[in-house]
């Protein structure tokens, strides 16, 4: 009995210092206290300085689940000026409360005359470092100020999270495969010249427009390529899984792309390297603007046909000659191929790889294949 | 012989801890470090090929355990070599024990303070760790075996859907072309990779607990296998999804990798947490039987209660995996540790089991 009281009294005294003990977790921060960064925007500053456009998260003050109908402004931009990212983030701290917390950044953009100046790898040798901002953050290159990009008239928006969705979803061959931080570390690691996608902005809205080159020896930006030019990469890499193109002739036919399979198959002949790229793209007739038509003759697909693969193969050969001849650099992943079919040969050529391919003969071949034409097969006028 | 109670484990269990203790801190840098040295994306043939080394000294160590059943490496090690140099093999044993479990801890520990518990001092990481140590093994083989089998079921599933949901930023292209270069740059990173093994040598301790010591190879074997598996998948993925550019310049490329791409529509979209729980759970399990094992060992060579000796390492432990000053000087010692291994677990069994062929000693 006693001894029973005394196992009692033990437990007790165990059970009460439980609650001394376990009341909280070591490193407790309240959710309050924090803010979370959603995007940063990096651009050049006077005196070789550079700013960084931190946008926080604005947390809701009432009535959490209706989100979406506040009509207030849902982030705040914070921005400061150093010569290098952490300064600029402490800085920070002397303007706004609470603590920097980056674990949910989204997107980080890079503001052309930064790009154009300053090597990427050391630009963003913070962010890699650091623990808190993860590798699948997406990058970006901005048309002028990066820091407009980060703004929007409209309310209930946080911009970092509206850029980084359209990235993610990609549904056009208009504009780039999204790229990580991860995806750009082995780009620059591996000295191979690489796009990233241009944002622009448009009174005060924030729009996909081209691609920033950023080429590889020295990782700054030399040039961009438009919409079209974009479309033509995309079909080269076939990094893309939807978009359009339209067929070469008065009226136009527009084909909607289902899929497309390309392959590069490099050859080395001693010194000599070309290459033969063929695309294959399947897809259907989605809008018609002849007078006349009978798309149920086979033959009239086949001259559709025809017309689209006239005009894919003027993308590419754009795209092709703006690389060789204007940019002078591979951003197609040509090295990439060689370096895989020819480890040897590659070893020979790396070293000034985006040189060399300026005068490596490439071959195409494109075929289009028309699946089906929706509901409207024929038209008389 | 010592008065602890002799337990026994099945073969299963054997393979359990044996898996479990190979997979230690080394995973997470393991892209990095056989990259290094092979410098193309053959990696993963080189951790095949150090697989099958491993798995040839392991033989040579069954061969040698067979010879003395219901006798650890401490007691024969006297038996063949004779008292003095038995215990200095016996020794460094030891001190091979106590500093690997050291190291793990202090690794562990940084990973933790990295990656989960931020602001956290690094004893308040390790000393939970020791005690909880402590505690299960004093109870002796029979209950760390019984642990390792909860705890290896969870790694496996964990483990194996963290890196599948990685298949999001693999591509298959990084890891192209295979043996492009030739053999050569494969067999540079062997050391590295057999290396990597290194755990398997706990044969020569845990086979006198076996049930069925004839089952013995084909345990050690599996077990090898399971871990080769694991070390292939991440190797793979990793270089899969960084290049072989990207993760040499990474500190610890496998957390990199967990933390670059996001899923989702699942219930989390972020697996860091989760791979970095169970891995701290197979470092446990990993510091566990190091620990288990030095003390093991001096209570064989002192003739005394373990018990005693499982208490008067803690302290010890602790003070070895608090002298790295840095992680630079944390890595350092884990080469020191892989060199001494490579060298003393790759002579000291084999000319063990010449000597004792020749003097025709068993037991």
């Amino acid at each position: 009995m006693n001894k029973q009281r005394m196992k009692n009294v033990w437990v007790g005294v165990i059970l009460s210092l439980n609650l001394i003990l376990l009341t909280s977790c070591w490193s407790y921060r309240p959710i309050e206290d924090v803010n979370f960064v959603a995007g940063a925007a990096l651009d050049a500053e006077k005196g070789g300085k550079i700013s960084s456009t931190l946008q926080y998260v604005v947390p809701h003050e009432k009535g959490g689940g209706q989100a979406g109908m506040s009509g207030h402004k849902q982030y705040e931009n914070i921005k400061e000026v150093g010569d290098a990212l952490e300064p600029i983030g402490w800085e920070t701290t002397l303007k706004k409360e609470g603590s920097i917390f980056g674990a949910h950044e989204k997107i980080v953009v890079i503001g052309e005359e930064l790009a154009r100046k300053i090597d990427m790898e050391q630009l963003v040798d913070l962010y890699y470092r650091d623990i808190d901002i993860r590798g699948s953050t997406l990058v970006f290159i901005a048309d002028g100020k990066a820091d407009k990009t980060l703004e929007s008239e409209a309310p209930d928006i946080v911009p970092s999270y509206r850029i980084n969705e359209i990235a993610i979803q990609q549904l056009s061959t208009r504009m780039l495969r999204q790229t990580s931080l991860v995806v750009m570390l082995s780009k620059m690691e591996s000295d191979s010249s690489f796009v990233l996608q241009r944002l622009t902005t448009e009174k005060g809205e924030v729009k996909f427009d081209g691609a920033a080159v950023i080429k590889g020896k020295t990782n700054k930006l030399i040039g961009f390529l438009n919409k079209k030019e974009i479309e033509g990469l995309n079909l080269i890499t076939g990094d893309s899984k939807t978009g359009s193109i339209r067929s070469q002739g008065k009226k136009p036919v527009y084909f909607q792309i289902q899929q497309i399979k390309s392959k590069i198959t490099p050859y080395v002949k001693g010194e000599n390297i070309s290459f033969h790229l063929n695309v294959s793209i399947d897809g259907r007739i989605a809008e018609d603007w002849k007078q006349s038509f009978n798309l149920f003759k086979d033959s009239t697909l086949k001259q559709v046909e025809k017309e689209v693969e006239k005009e894919a193969d003027s993308l590419v050969e754009h795209t092709i000659n703006r690389m060789q001849d204007d940019l002078g650099v591979d951003i197609a992943g040509f090295g990439n191929e060689l370096r895989i079919h020819h480890p040897r040969a590659w070893q020979r050529v790396k070293k000034d790889w985006d040189e060399r391919f300026k005068t490596t003969p490439v071959t195409t071949n494109i075929n289009i294949h028309i699946t089906d034409y929706g509901m409207i097969g024929e038209r008389n006028k | 012989m010592t008065k602890q109670k002799f337990d026994q484990i099945t073969t299963p269990q054997t393979v359990v801890i044996i898996s479990n203790f190979i997979l230690g801190i080394g995973i997470l840098t393991l892209p990095r470090t056989v990259t290094e040295k092979v410098k193309t994306p053959d990696g993963w043939i080189t951790i095949i090929l150090g697989g099958i080394t491993a798995l040839l000294v392991a033989i040579i160590m069954v061969k040698l355990a067979e010879r003395f059943p219901g006798k650890s490496i401490f007691q024969y090690s006297n038996e063949i070599t004779g008292k003095v140099i038995g215990s200095v093999v016996s020794l460094c044993i030891i001190i091979y024990y106590l500093t690997l479990s050291s190291f793990e801890l202090r690794a562990m520990s940084e990973t933790t303070r990295l990656f989960l518990l931020q602001g956290t001092p690094n004893w308040a990481i390790i000393l939970p760790f020791i005690w909880i140590g402590l505690y299960l093994i004093t109870g002796g083989i029979n209950p760390i075996a019984r642990m390792f089998e909860i705890v290896f079921p969870i790694t496996i599933l964990f483990f194996l859907l963290v890196m599948f949901l990685g298949i999001k930023v693999f591509d298959i292209n990084n890891l192209r072309p295979v043996m492009g270069m030739g053999v050569m740059p494969v067999m540079k990173g062997l050391t590295t990779t057999s290396l990597s093994f290194v755990g398997f040598e706990i044969i020569l301790i845990i086979y006198m607990y076996m049930k069925e010591p004839t089952r013995a190879l084909k345990a050690t074997v599996i077990g090898l296998s399971i871990s080769l598996v694991f070390y292939c998948v991440t190797f793979i993925m990793v270089i899969g999804a960084l290049s072989i550019d990207g993760a040499v310049t990474q500190t610890w490329p496998v957390l990199t990798f967990i933390r670059s791409f996001e899923i989702s529509g699942l219930f989390v979209e972020r697996f860091d947490s989760l791979l970095l729980v169970i891995w701290i759970m197979q470092l446990f399990t990993t510091f566990a039987v190091c620990y288990y094992a030095a003390a093991l060992g001096l209570s064989h060579i002192f003739n005394k209660n373990i018990n005693l000796f499982i208490y008067g390492l803690a302290p010890l432990i602790y003070i070895v995996s608090m002298m790295p000053r840095n992680i630079n000087e944390m890595f350092q010692l884990g080469s020191v540790i892989g060199n001494f291994t490579l060298y003393f677990f790759s002579c000291v069994p084999v000319l063990l089991l010449l000597i004792s062929l020749m003097r025709g000693k068993q037991s």
